[in-house]
């Protein structure tokens, strides 16, 4: 037996769940750099704006002083390490900057007449973007450089909130996909869980093959078992007839042989030979009816009453001599599922066995005991000593080699009883002799 | 006491036949299911050995058409199927008896017995009629409590009349139970084994009804 593969499911599922978890990823990765990326964007032209506000508000004074007119109206360029900063630097070294900065200066790139946008790490060591460029002043000394920088925490603190959503909006996709996979591959398994208990029906012997309809992907499979079941079943039944006609071929000349036997003086090592020959034929023609015999047309149901009746009238012809009151009480309800020919065997090796042992008296009764059915066969002959009835109970099929007169019979019941799943139990009747219980389920 | 045997196996058959005539019987043997069936069919046997598995004509149906018939003579059925639903098919069919192959052959003649006894109406083993008593299981004949020695045709008309005593048996019917079908019945031999019977069992035990046959009947006590 090599290794167990994965299950169909489990390959199913992973294989749905690894591609989507990787679909999932990659979609969300884009989706959160384009975001971020259209926020900083958006950001950034925020900061032109008013680097541009700033540009035009920049005048030189006639005493040569630089002096930005209409500042920015936003407070937070007045309050002390706000994160947004603007800084004017004229080439003379004069500079002019932000409330906000407070006696900080921010260092400035080489720039020239277009906007450059970089980031830098601010007076509280905060991360931020800025947008610095050089411009001339109509009547100036030369070029001016102009800063503006703004804080990126608030552009983080967006695509974090948007990271958030997007997390929680594709895991709440990624589950309810993983729950679509499963119930579809549930539902699309469903055939050959189907065919699973089918054939757990057929290993247990409740059915003889696979039936009802397969859908067309999986139903070649189940005519194939089918067709194996068949040629399974035909072959044993096939081999039980040969063993049986070879047993029964077989039974004439050995009665032949008997009988010239009987005609013939000093023959007692060969009628030794010969009962020993009968008692294996019996045997093994017993023992394979009843193994082949087994499981096969399951469901069945027959009423055991009729059966005891027929063996009961069966016996009384057979032990007319001994003038025997063999009573059978069994209700019409007392149902056996199995072959009726295995109940026959058992109820007519059990009943007559008692009629052997039997003075007078011999019972028959059954009830039926949930989906099974007790049968309990009695006599009034010596029954067995307690000891005997513990190892009958114990070993079952060795009853018969320890008591006389059992001869075959019990050896077929054990093996019928065993066969259908039943017990078999051993105790004293109050009719004065054996009681055998018979449970068959 | 007349009895078929129909067995398809011939060292068997011939077997059965030696027990049964050693036994006191006369005996017919039919060797397939048509022949056995014709033969129980028109003649009257007091009792029936019949196989099961018959060349042309199996012998659960040769027994169905028998009592369908309404020949009702007992019939033991001797085969080697023994399975009990087997069992049972036989006894529905209207067996009386059943033996599974392979069986000891003392047990065939007293089982045959015991069946044509209690065919006649007999449930006590030993038949007595005045002096005269036949234990039927051992195939013995006593008179005032002695061993009678009886040759095996003796043996057959008293054993025959004793399964029917006080009634009249015609010389035909007595011809018919107690000779096989070989014999050649325009013989008068009945009436001389009638004869040594009398002498040895008492002349007023056997009456000869005129133009109706024989009866057996007890003499009344002086």
């Amino acid at each position: 037996m090599s290794r167990p593969l994965p299950s169909l499911s489990g390959r199913l599922v992973a294989a749905a769940l690894l591609w989507m978890l990787a679909l999932l990823l990659i979609g969300g990765a884009v989706l959160a750099w384009a975001f971020r990326d259209s926020v900083e964007r958006e950001f950034g032209q925020r900061l032109d704006a008013m680097l541009r506000a700033i540009i035009a508000g920049t005048e030189v004074m006639p005493d040569g002083a630089l002096v930005v007119n209409r500042p920015l109206g936003d407070p937070r360029f007045d309050q002390i390490y706000s994160g947004w900063y603007w800084q004017v630097s004229s080439p003379g070294g004069r500079l002019l900057r932000s409330r906000s900065l407070w006696d900080q200066t921010l260092t400035t790139m080489p720039g020239g007449d277009e906007v450059f946008f970089h980031q830098h790490q601010g007076p509280k060591g905060e991360n931020l973007l800025v947008a610095e460029r050089d411009f001339l002043l109509p009547d100036g000394d030369g070029r001016v450089h102009v800063l503006i920088a703004a804080d990126l925490a608030e552009v983080a603190a967006g695509a974090r909130r948007f990271n958030l959503l997007l997390a929680s909006a594709l895991g709440l996709l990624g589950l309810g996909m993983a729950v679509a996979v499963l119930i579809q591959v549930r539902y699309g398994l469903g055939p050959l869980r189907r065919m699973m208990a089918d054939l757990d029906a057929v290993g247990q012997g409740e059915r003889p093959r696979l039936s009802g309809a397969y859908p067309r992907e999986v139903a070649p499979l189940a005519a194939a078992m089918n067709a194996v079941l068949d040629k399974d079943a035909e072959l044993i039944e096939r081999a039980r007839t040969h063993v049986g006609n070879l047993a029964h071929g077989l039974k004439t000349p050995l009665a032949v042989i008997g009988a010239e036997m009987a005609a013939t003086p000093d023959a007692g090592v060969i009628k030794t030979q010969l009962d020993a020959m009968r008692r294996l034929i019996e045997h093994h023609l017993g023992r394979a009816a009843a193994v082949a015999g087994a499981g096969r047309n399951p469901g069945e149901r027959v009423a055991v009453a009729p059966v005891a009746s027929d063996i009961a009238a069966a016996l009384a012809k057979i032990f007319a001599e001994r003038g025997l009151d063999v009573r059978v009480t069994v209700p019409d309800a007392a149902c056996f599922h199995g072959h009726a020919e295995d109940l026959a065997e058992m109820l007519g090796n059990l009943m007559e066995n008692a009629c052997k042992w039997a003075r007078r008296r011999v019972r028959v009764s059954a009830e039926g005991v949930g989906d099974g059915v007790v049968i309990v066969v009695e006599d009034d002959g010596p029954g067995l000593s307690p000891q005997q009835a513990a190892s009958a109970a114990g070993r079952g099929k060795r009853l018969d080699e320890m008591t006389e007169g059992w001869g075959l019979g019990l050896s077929i019941v054990a093996d019928l009883v065993a066969v259908n799943g039943g017990t078999l139990d051993f105790g004293t009747s109050d009719l004065g002799g054996l009681a055998v219980r018979l449970h068959l389920p | 006491m007349r009895i078929l045997i129909v067995e398809d196996e011939p060292a068997l058959a011939f077997r059965l036949q030696q027990a049964l005539e050693a036994a006191g019987f006369a005996v017919d043997t039919a060797y397939d299911g048509e022949n056995g069936w014709h033969l129980g069919d028109t003649e009257p046997y007091d009792a029936a050995v019949l196989d099961l598995g018959l060349p042309k004509l199996d012998g659960i149906s040769v027994l169905s058409r028998w009592r369908e018939a309404g020949r009702d003579l007992p019939v033991l059925i001797l085969t080697a199927r023994g399975r009990w639903s087997e069992k049972m098919q036989g006894f529905n069919a209207g067996a009386d008896d059943y033996v599974t192959k392979p069986f000891e052959m003392d047990e065939i003649v007293y089982r045959l017995r015991a069946l044509i006894r209690r065919a006649s109406g007999h449930s006590q083993p030993e038949l007595a009629c005045g002096p005269v008593r036949l234990d039927t299981n051992g195939g013995r004949v006593s008179l005032d409590g002695q061993p009678l020695q009886l040759t095996a045709q003796e043996f057959r008309i008293l054993s025959y009349l004793m399964h029917h005593p006080g009634k009249v048996v015609s010389r035909t019917e007595l011809m018919e139970h107690v000779y096989d079908r070989n014999f050649d019945s325009d013989s008068n031999v009945l009436e001389v084994m009638i004869g040594r019977l009398r002498k040895k069992i008492g002349a007023e035990m056997i009456q000869t009804v005129r133009g109706q046959g024989y009866v057996l009947s007890a003499p009344e006590a002086p």
